[in-house]
């Protein structure tokens, strides 16, 4: 789960949305003094179904790929 | 049975102190018997057992057997005493039609004398007949035979004790049942449970975290995270380095991603951080040079609902482009605290 919005926002998810895990990497920022590393997280953003609210047969929040515009983000997992 | 078991050796041992010659046998043989069902009542609840602790129940079940007759003439059934009243009465008309036909040849006194006679065969006859119809047969006495080898073949006895079944029986299904509209009442029953123990674990997280001192809230999420000894976040440990990644390109090559797209996205993310030493470069160039590592799952520490001190390791699992498991259900999370704007359009 990844926390994008306010918690108004995507219904029963409380502003965040479902993401799917493609990657975990850490980067060192080598060019800089702090020479800090980022723990990041390349996830694949799913759309919540029916705005993002209980399926009522299921129980279920259903989530499904996103068609158009871009899916993909980076987040931070920690440092 | 286990509360009685509680109390009941001593009531007896304290009631039966003081014996006359005539009681010593068959009271010694009581507290015998009480003795050996309350050590096999006590065994029984053991959580697990070992061979010895099995011999040892069945020895207690099988003094509890030998010495069980003594109270079987307390155990005089409703019919039984039937049966024994009408045997007495049907003896009662018998001697009362041959009382009538030798009435004439009697004296009153022999008369007296045969009446006493034949009370006192009808009192034998009736304490003949009950101890033969009385038995400790029963359903519950049967099954206890069967503790030792069930405790054998499927462990420990309180395992499936039907007390917790029964309890819930009483507070979740009635109540539930009560406060649904009557129709599909399982699904209500269900529901109105899993809220009522959801709210009662909020509650009672919220009153022990208000307790814990060094709660912080964490910027940008909103979200309350207990700040531990040496972190102010909860833990978390990145495992399973992949070797075959040093460098962004590798990497996009790994996972099949168009570089253009990946690096729009690292530029996207580090315009999002905070201008200082340790914002990645916003240079494409430069960034394509940084060294990287790839890793399988990441492992982050949860405390606990009710203990603070301990935690439980959620593992997120990466798994490319690939379905988990052919594309099964997961149930894998992934926290993530977004630095910059809170609200970010997707």
């Amino acid at each position: 789960m990844v926390q994008t919005g306010g918690d108004a926002n995507y219904g029963d998810l409380g502003g965040r949305v479902v993401a799917r895990l493609l990657a975990l990497f850490k980067i060192s920022n080598i060019l800089s003094e702090a020479g800090a590393v980022h723990w990041l997280a390349l996830v694949c953003i799913l759309d919540p179904v029916n705005s993002g609210r209980f399926h009522i047969a299921s129980g279920d929040i259903r989530v499904s790929r996103r068609v158009n515009g871009r899916d993909m983000r980076i987040v931070s997992i920690g440092e | 049975m286990r509360n009685l078991s509680r109390c009941i050796s001593a009531v007896l041992a304290s009631a039966l102190r003081n014996l006359d010659s005539s009681q010593y046998h068959d009271f010694k043989r009581a507290l015998k018997c009480v003795r050996a069902l309350v050590d096999f009542s006590l065994m029984a609840q053991y959580r697990s057992h070992t061979p010895d602790t099995l011999s040892y129940m069945e020895s207690y079940l099988q003094t509890f057997h030998l010495t069980k007759d003594i109270f079987v003439k307390f155990r005089t059934s409703k019919a039984t005493r039937t049966r024994a009243d009408r045997q007495d009465w049907e003896l009662r008309e018998l001697m009362a039609d041959q009382r009538a036909e030798e009435v004439h040849h009697r004296t009153v006194a022999n008369r007296n004398r045969q009446a006493d006679q034949k009370r006192v065969e009808r009192s034998n006859r009736r304490a003949d007949l009950i101890p033969c119809e009385n038995h400790i047969n029963f359903i519950k006495m049967r099954y206890m035979t069967h503790f030792a080898s069930h405790a054998r073949h499927f462990g420990s006895i309180s395992m499936n004790s039907t007390e917790i079944g029964e309890l819930a029986h009483k507070d979740e299904i009635n109540d539930g049942y009560r406060r649904s509209n009557k129709n599909d009442t399982a699904r209500q029953i269900l529901s109105q449970y899993g809220c009522q123990h959801a709210l009662g674990m909020t509650l009672q997280t919220r009153e022990a975290l208000s307790k814990v001192k060094g709660v912080i809230v964490a910027e940008d999420s909103g979200m309350e995270m207990l700040a531990f000894s040496s972190h102010t976040t909860p833990r978390r440990v990145l495992k399973g380095c992949m070797k075959n990644t040093s460098t962004l390109t590798e990497l996009c090559a790994t996972l099949n991603i168009h570089y253009s797209d990946m690096m729009q996205e690292i530029l996207c993310f580090t315009r999002q951080t905070a201008p200082d030493d340790r914002r990645l470069p916003a240079d494409p160039n430069e960034v394509g040079l940084l060294p990287v590592e790839r890793f399988a799952p990441l492992e982050i520490l949860v405390g606990n609902l009710q203990e603070t001190d301990k935690f439980q390791i959620h593992r997120a699992r990466c798994t490319a482009t690939k379905a988990f498991r052919n594309g099964g259900p997961r149930n894998d999370c992934l926290w993530s605290r977004l630095v910059g704007t809170r609200t970010m359009e997707i």
